[in-house]
């Protein structure tokens, strides 16, 4: 996989865009990644397992100050919308004339106002795994392989995986700071 | 490169109170109430609270790095200092400031996935 950023004058729009370049089944696996996670976006709050509930409702505050309880709510509100703001992305880019559906191109071009969403999306995804199957930094260090649970490991080399798409997106974003 | 934009404005308290017709005496006493509640409700955001990052092994040292460059636009060595320092110690103080804005980069840096908390000073 390789990234790079593709400067104003040469994008269309004039801002800027960030180019992924795939090998291999490196976008179809980022593929249903994403189509999990949009998935996961359309499930009803109130169904999610209680490590995903945790999750969306979010911490305002370590030391629960009750002078901070109606803004902790105002979070927890905040939190909630953002899985509908990035369903509408994902929405649009999953769909069949969407930057991602073409099964044919290994190409994936993000213009400079999709990166930051594409990047808190994909780290929702690794997040959203790691609350539901408890992976700590014990478990962040050994080899997915050795992992005996089928489920667990499948989901903590998709980590890694998104992981290492993250890197190479903020690699290439560091051209545009050039 | 635009930032991030799913927060919604945060409320201030106070906001969309009810307005009533009242006495004159009725009106000043509740003019001086009004006083006394705007004071404190100034007084409250005038104080700085901290805003806190935690460490956790999931997100990456150098998306970190980056968020803090985005979200507190921090020059690159010293999001990395702050990076280091939820790395190394589990936590940084990443800004101090009024109520209002702590809980805007609160929001900001939660939508980027970080731990992030706020705390008296």
């Amino acid at each position: 996989m390789k990234a790079a950023w593709n400067g104003g004058e040469e994008s269309e729009g004039g801002e800027g865009a960030l180019v992924l370049d795939f090998e291999g089944a490196e976008k179809e696996i980022l593929f249903l990644s994403l189509t999990e996670i949009q998935e996961h976006y359309e499930a009803d709050f109130e169904q999610l397992p209680a490590a995903l509930k945790k999750y969306w409702s979010g911490t305002l505050s370590a030391s629960a100050d009750p002078e901070l309880a109606e803004a902790a709510e105002d979070l927890k509100e905040t939190r909630l919308a953002w899985r509908s703001d990035r369903l509408k992305a994902l929405d649009r880019w999953l769909a069949s004339d969407g930057i991602l559906a073409d099964p044919d191109s290994h190409r994936l071009r993000l213009d400079s106002d999709e990166i930051d969403l594409f990047l808190a999306i994909l780290n929702d995804r690794r997040l959203t795994l790691a609350a539901l199957h408890g992976f700590d930094d014990p478990v962040m260090e050994v080899n997915p392989a050795s992992i005996e649970d089928n489920d667990r490991q499948r989901a903590l080399w998709e980590v890694h995986f998104l992981a290492f798409v993250m890197e190479h997106c903020l690699q290439g974003l560091q051209g545009e700071e050039e | 490169m635009k930032s991030i934009p799913p927060c919604r404005p945060i409320r201030r308290r106070g906001e969309g109170r009810f307005i009533a017709v009242l006495s004159r005496a009725q009106a000043e006493e509740s003019t001086e109430t009004d006083v006394q509640v705007e004071s404190k409700v100034e007084e409250a955001f005038a104080r700085v609270w901290n805003v806190l990052v935690w460490n956790d092994p999931i997100n990456t040292m150098s998306y970190v790095t980056f968020v803090f460059q985005k979200v507190l636009k921090m020059d690159k060595a010293t999001a990395e200092r702050h990076m280091l320092e939820v790395h190394h110690k589990g936590k940084s103080i990443v800004a101090g400031e009024n109520r209002e804005k702590a809980e805007f980069f609160v929001h900001q840096l939660q939508a980027f996935g970080l731990q992030a908390t706020m705390e008296r000073a």
